[in-house]
C-alpha cells in the first residue's frame, strides 16, 4: 500500500484507475474498494487522510449536504412553501415556517416571488434527495441588491484560497462584501466599480457552466492574485 | 452486412484496401471539453467518423415515469447528422438510432454509478457529424469521455471497438468498404481494467475460432483506445504535462 | 424547459445598459470572436463550422436529382434546415422540432433563399426531367447565445464550398455550387431598454425583443425578423439597421477570405 500512500498525493486519476491495494486503507469520495483494490471513480487527485484514500475531483455535480450555505433563486410557489433552483439535481423546498417572516397561507409572494435571489442553508436532505432549506439563521436573507455571479462548486476551493486568503485580498481590492455560497454561486456587494472589478476576477470562473480548475485556469488566477 | 463475398479488400501482401493489417485500428484522435455549453463533452474522430458527445446532469427525471427510486437513468439519444452519410438522412428518430440509444444506455449504465443518484437523469447526446462504418463503437468510447470530464462516478471507463471479418480474414476495425461487403461484424464494450463486455452485438458469420481471434484483436485495440482516453481527460486538466 | 429569469439580473443588465456597459464588457455593437473553418466534413458536398465564441453550429450541404415542380420545369430548389437538438443546451429537450427550432430553420432559409444567391435555373439538367435538389442542413452543437447569426454564417458559408456531385450521379462533371452572393445575418437584442448586436447567454435569458437582419452584398435586405414580447420604434430600428450592415461587410470579408 505504500505505492498509494508516497505517491498518491497530488496523483491524477481517472475512472477504473487502480489507486493501489491495501486492507489498511477506507475508500472515501470518489473511491471504490473492490476485493482490497481501491479505484477511482472520477477525475481527480488523490489525498489521504487518516487512513481513508479519497479524491479531490476535477469536477463533479453540486450534491447539496446539509448544513451547505447556498444561493438560489425561486422558480415557483405553492400554497406555503417556496420551490427554488439552488444547483443540485433537485429544486430544494422552503417551507412557509422556516422562512422569516409571519405569513400567511397563500401570500407567500409578498416577501418572496418567481425569480428572486435568497440566500439560505440547506436544512435536510433525504435518500431520495429531497432538500429542504431554511433562511432563519444569522445573515440568511432574500438577495436584493448587488449581483450574483456563477463561479462553479469546483472552483470555491481556488477562489477562496487557503485560509481565506485569496477571498480576503479579493475584498480589499474590490471594496465589495462577498459571500461565496456552497453551490459555486457568488454574492457580490459594493458600488458598481467594485463589481465589475470582482466580476472581472470571476470571469475565468463562469467561462462556462460548471468548469474545473484546470492548471492554466489556476496559474491566470495566482497571476491575478499577485497583481492586485 | 453486404455478403459479397468476392470483393477484394486484401491485397496479396495481407495488407487492406488503406493499407492497414489485420489488427491494426484506423487513426483515432479524442479531445475533451469541446462544447461550452454542457456539463461534459468530448469530441472524437476515428478514421473518417466525426462524433461529439454533451454530458448534462444529473437532473430530475422527466416524466416522472422515467424516475427510478433506487437509482439514476441515462437518456442516451444517438443521433446522425442529415449531411453525416453520402446520401442525406432525414431528420428525426429511425429504427436505428434507436435500437443504438438503447443499447448504449444500458452500456453505460453497466459503467456509470447510477445507484448514486436516485430519481434523476443523466443525458447523453451523441450526434454523428461524419459517419464512414463504427459510428456506434465511437460514439459510446466518447460518451464514455464526456461522462467521465463531466465529472459522473463510473466503476471502469468504456472503450467500443469492432472486429470482423472479410474475405475470409478476421481483421479489426472494418471500414466502410469492408463492412458493406464483409462477412461479419462484431462491435463490443470493453470496461479497460476489468476486461468485462458491457456492450455486445454481432451480425454476419463467424465459426468459434474467429470468434475468438475477433475478440482477442478486440480486447487489445481496446487497452490501446483506453491510452487515447486517459491523455485526452488528463490534458484537458494539465495541458498534457505528466 | 421553462427558464425563469432572476430578477437580479433584470436589474443588473439595465444598471449597465444606464452606462451603456455589457455584461461580458463588450461595447454596445461589438461582436464576440468569430471563427470559421470551410470543408469540415468529409460526406458533406459542402461544409463548415462556424465557432461563435461558445456558440458551436455546423452546416452540410447534400444534393439530389429530383424532378422539377409542373409550373417551373427548368428550375431547381433549395430546401434549409436547422436543428436545434438537446445536444446544444441544458435548456432544449428531446422531442419533435419545437416552434423556435422551426423559426430559426425558417428564418435562415428566407436569408438565403431570397438574397438570389442561388440561380436556381442553373439547377436544372434535363428541363422537365432531372433537377438538383440543394439541402442545407445546419446542426447546432453549443448555444451560448446568437445562434441566429452563427447559423446563417455556416449555411452560406458551406453553399460557398459546396461542390454538386454530378459525376456521382452519371450527369457530367463535378463543380462547385454557382453561389453569386453573400447574405449575412445581423442580430440584436433589446437589454435593459436598448439594442445590442450580438446577444450572449445572459442577455438572452435577461433581455426582450430580438430582431434579425439579412443583408445582402449591395446592402439590401432580404430578411427581417422580430422574436419575443416586446416593443420598439422606428428610429431604434433605423440605428440598428445602419449597424447592420458594417457587421455584414465584416463578416463577408471573412467568409471571402476563407471560402477562396
Amino acid at each position: 500500500m505504500n505505492e498509494v500512500y508516497s505517491g498518491a498525493q497530488e496523483r491524477l486519476v481517472i475512472p477504473g484507475d487502480t489507486i493501489g491495494e491495501s486492507s489498511d486503507f477506507t475508500a472515501g469520495s470518489g473511491v471504490i474498494k473492490i476485493k482490497n483494490k481501491l479505484i477511482a471513480t472520477q477525475l481527480g487527485h488523490v489525498k489521504e487522510n487518516n487512513g481513508t484514500v479519497y479524491l479531490l475531483a476535477c469536477n463533479s455535480a453540486y450534491m447539496p449536504r446539509s448544513g451547505d450555505l447556498v444561493i438560489g433563486y425561486v422558480t415557483s410557489m405553492r400554497g406555503n412553501l417556496w420551490m427554488l433552483n439552488i444547483g443540485g439535481p433537485f429544486e430544494a423546498l422552503l417551507p412557509m415556517s422556516l422562512s422569516p417572516w409571519n405569513t400567511q397561507f397563500g401570500d407567500l409572494e409578498e416577501h418572496m416571488g418567481v425569480g428572486d435571489y435568497a440566500l439560505l442553508r440547506v436544512q435536510e436532505v433525504d435518500s431520495q434527495h429531497g432538500v429542504v432549506c431554511t433562511m432563519k439563521g444569522i445573515g440568511l436573507r432574500k438577495i436584493t441588491t448587488g449581483v450574483v455571479e456563477m463561479i462553479g462548486s469546483n472552483s470555491i476551493k481556488l477562489f477562496v484560497g487557503s485560509e481565506g486568503t485569496n477571498l480576503q485580498k479579493i475584498k480589499k481590492y474590490t471594496g465589495c462584501r462577498i459571500t461565496v455560497a456552497e453551490n459555486g454561486k457568488i454574492w457580490i456587494e459594493g458600488d458598481e466599480e467594485g463589481i465589475s472589478k470582482v466580476r472581472d476576477i470571476s470571469l475565468d470562473f463562469s467561462d462556462t457552466n460548471n468548469p474545473y480548475p484546470n492548471l492554466n485556469l489556476k496559474k491566470a488566477f495566482e497571476n491575478k492574485m499577485e497583481e492586485i | 452486412m453486404g455478403g459479397y463475398g468476392d470483393v477484394e479488400l486484401i491485397a496479396k501482401d495481407g495488407k487492406r484496401l488503406d493499407g492497414r493489417l489485420a489488427d491494426e485500428l484506423r487513426p483515432i484522435t479524442i479531445e475533451v471539453g469541446v462544447l461550452p455549453a454542457a456539463r461534459g463533452s468530448c469530441r472524437m474522430t476515428w478514421g473518417l467518423n466525426i462524433a461529439e458527445v454533451a454530458v448534462y446532469g444529473p437532473m430530475e427525471a422527466h416524466p416522472r415515469k422515467i424516475q427510478r427510486p433506487d437509482r439514476a437513468v441515462l437518456d442516451v439519444r444517438y443521433n446522425m447528422a442529415p449531411f453525416s452519410t453520402s446520401d442525406r438522412i432525414r431528420p428525426g428518430y429511425n429504427r436505428r438510432s434507436r435500437e443504438i440509444s438503447k443499447v448504449t444506455a444500458e452500456a453505460l449504465e453497466s459503467i456509470v454509478m447510477v445507484e448514486m443518484f436516485p430519481r434523476s437523469k443523466i443525458r447523453v447526446e451523441i450526434e454523428i457529424l461524419c459517419a464512414e462504418a463504427g459510428t456506434r463503437c465511437c460514439g459510446i468510447t466518447a460518451a464514455a469521455v464526456a461522462l467521465a470530464d463531466a465529472g459522473i462516478p463510473m466503476k471502469d471507463m468504456l472503450v467500443s471497438v469492432a472486429a470482423g471479418k472479410i474475405n475470409d480474414v478476421v481483421v479489426l476495425d472494418l471500414d466502410k468498404a469492408e463492412d458493406n461487403y464483409g462477412q461479419a461484424d462484431l462491435p463490443v464494450g470493453i470496461m479497460p481494467n476489468t476486461e468485462e463486455i458491457a456492450f455486445l452485438q454481432m451480425d454476419g458469420d463467424l465459426s468459434p475460432e474467429e470468434f475468438d481471434l475477433a475478440m482477442e484483436y478486440n480486447m487489445k485495440a481496446a487497452k490501446e483506445i483506453h491510452k487515447l482516453q486517459i491523455n485526452a481527460l488528463k490534458s484537458k486538466y494539465d495541458g498534457g504535462v505528466e | 424547459m421553462v427558464e425563469i429569469v432572476p430578477r437580479l439580473l433584470k436589474d443588473q443588465l439595465l444598471k449597465l445598459a444606464e452606462k451603456n456597459d455589457r455584461i461580458d464588457g463588450r461595447e454596445q455593437y461589438q461582436r464576440r470572436n468569430v471563427d470559421l473553418e470551410v470543408n469540415v466534413l468529409t460526406n458533406a458536398e459542402g461544409s463548415a463550422k462556424v465557432v461563435w465564441d461558445g456558440t458551436i453550429v455546423y452546416a452540410g450541404v447534400k444534393f439530389e436529382i429530383r424532378t422539377p415542380w409542373p409550373d417551373r420545369p427548368t428550375e431547381g430548389s433549395l430546401m434549409c434546415g436547422a436543428e436545434l437538438r438537446p445536444v446544444a443546451n441544458l435548456k432544449y429537450e428531446p422531442g419533435p422540432p419545437s416552434a423556435e427550432s422551426i423559426e430559426l430553420g425558417r428564418v435562415v432559409d428566407r436569408g438565403i433563399r431570397e438574397s438570389g444567391c442561388i440561380n436556381m435555373e442553373e439547377l436544372c439538367i434535363v428541363p422537365g426531367e432531372k433537377v438538383w435538389g440543394v439541402m442545407l442542413d445546419i446542426h447546432v452543437m453549443s448555444d451560448k447565445g446568437n445562434i441566429f447569426d452563427a447559423c446563417a454564417l455556416a449555411g452560406i458559408a458551406a453553399l460557398k464550398t459546396a461542390i454538386v456531385p454530378a459525376e456521382r450521379f452519371d450527369v457530367g462533371d463535378d463543380h462547385p455550387l454557382p453561389v453569386s452572393k453573400l447574405p449575412i445575418m445581423a442580430s440584436y437584442r433589446k437589454v435593459g431598454g436598448r439594442f445590442v448586436y450580438d446577444p450572449c447567454e445572459e442577455e438572452e435569458l435577461g433581455g426582450d425583443e430580438r430582431v434579425h437582419i439579412t443583408l445582402g452584398d449591395d446592402g439590401h435586405v432580404h430578411s427581417l425578423q422580430k422574436g419575443l414580447k416586446g416593443t420598439f420604434s422606428t428610429s431604434e430600428f433605423a440605428e440598428i439597421f445602419a449597424n447592420a450592415n458594417e457587421q455584414a461587410n465584416e463578416l463577408r470579408e471573412m467568409v471571402e477570405e476563407k471560402v477562396n
